[in-house]
């Protein structure tokens, strides 16, 4: 995915290199802003993205029971501050935490 | 409802053991000894078994299981032995008691899981003191015990509205009430005269932005609140995540890339936590 279109609270799938190969970030982190500003400052253009690991295997996923749990962790933040990073990774865990156990 | 009157019958509650309060005596007596302390909690045979599982549980890391109550208490040192003491004395108090539409085992469930959650988050921030952040996450809600057990029917009426999403819950037991958690749980450790250091975080986990005030040990809390209520690991009440506040999530000196373990932590420690507190 492009860097632009990178939001705080997706998951890397690949781990992030330099041009020497060093690892700058870790597969499996949720970037934050401060992550992204940094893969920015890096000149990193693109990163893979975990997909919405809930649509990973849509053969054993039953498409309203997804959206279901999505719309109820929805609610369950509705009165809190989505706009802040730390707010959102926390949604981004819930849902994954909530879909992994559905 | 008038707040001064709820705080008046908060002697309706149940008071603290007396064992309570000469455990924490002999720990601030200037040549008390833990020697003395151990005699005490091997006084009460319940108490020992209690304290010793605690000990032995994850919130104190101990290399290897420890059957002797003296060689707990000289490994978890003075000011863990008083918060253990306290944490089962309290959890002892309060179990049967009925609270309505939230179980006493739920309640505390969160209590101790935000417990854990701040203990973790202040040993990975630095900011806070683990021990201290600890405590003050197990007991930030107390303040909800006396409005269940002597309100009970303004404050499901609350608890109606808060499901409905009206509001977060601290909001509308001061529109119901007159009063809220926060307030009358720093008025209840006061009353119980617990230490001075755990009524901030009490009074200001909903509010760390009282900046004068806010204690690293309020902001931890703050944070440990949220993540746990997001986690829906027990609750006091609060069914909806709360605002977080920017300067508190700053001062606790947590990085967001932290937030998995920490989440992974804070589930598998509770686990552990919850069974040794709450076993018979």
């Amino acid at each position: 995915m492009r860097l632009a279109e990178i939001q705080p609270g997706m998951r890397l799938a690949k781990d992030v290199h330099d041009p020497h190969g060093q690892i700058l970030i870790r597969a499996g982190v949720v970037l934050g802003e401060r992550q992204i500003r940094a893969l920015r400052s890096w000149g990193v253009v693109e990163v893979g993205i975990v997909q919405d690991e809930d649509t990973a295997d849509p053969a054993v996923r039953d498409p309203k029971a997804i959206d279901e749990i999505r719309r109820s962790i929805d609610i369950q933040f509705s009165l809190s501050n989505r706009e802040h990073p730390m707010i959102q990774a926390l949604h981004a865990l819930c849902l994954n935490r909530a879909l992994d156990r559905s | 409802m008038d707040a001064d009157r709820l705080i008046e019958r908060l002697g309706e509650l149940p008071s603290l053991p007396a064992v309570y309060h000469r455990v924490r005596e002999a720990i601030e007596t200037p040549d008390g000894s833990l020697e003395t302390v151990a005699g005490l909690i091997e006084s009460d045979p319940s108490m020992s078994t209690r304290v010793l599982r605690v000990a032995n549980s994850p919130l104190y890391g101990l290399a290897t299981e420890v059957d002797d109550i003296r060689r707990a208490l000289t490994l978890i040192g003075t000011t863990a032995t008083h918060h253990l003491v306290l944490s089962t004395t309290l959890l002892t108090v309060f179990r049967d008691l009925p609270l309505g539409a939230v179980s006493m085992r739920s309640f505390w469930e969160h209590g101790l899981a935000c417990g854990v959650a701040a203990r973790l988050i202040a040993r990975q921030g630095g900011q806070a003191n683990p021990e201290h952040a600890y405590l003050a996450g197990l007991l930030h809600d107390i303040g909800r015990l006396p409005l269940y057990i002597l309100e009970p029917l303004d404050m499901s009426s609350a608890l109606q509205a808060h499901r409905e999403r009206q509001g977060h819950l601290h909001d509308l037991e001061q529109q119901y009430l007159g009063i809220d958690h926060t307030e009358l749980g720093a008025i209840l450790l006061a009353h119980w005269q617990l230490p001075e250091v755990f009524r901030s975080a009490v009074s200001d986990h909903h509010a760390p932005w009282r900046a004068s005030r806010s204690s690293p040990e309020t902001a931890v809390v703050h944070v440990a609140d949220l993540i746990v209520n997001s986690l829906r690991l027990g609750t006091s009440g609060t069914r909806w995540v709360p605002v977080l506040d920017d300067g508190a999530w700053h001062l606790t000196g947590l990085d967001i890339e932290r937030l998995p373990t920490i989440l992974e932590a804070t589930i598998t420690a509770t686990r552990d936590v919850i069974s040794a507190f709450m076993e018979a």
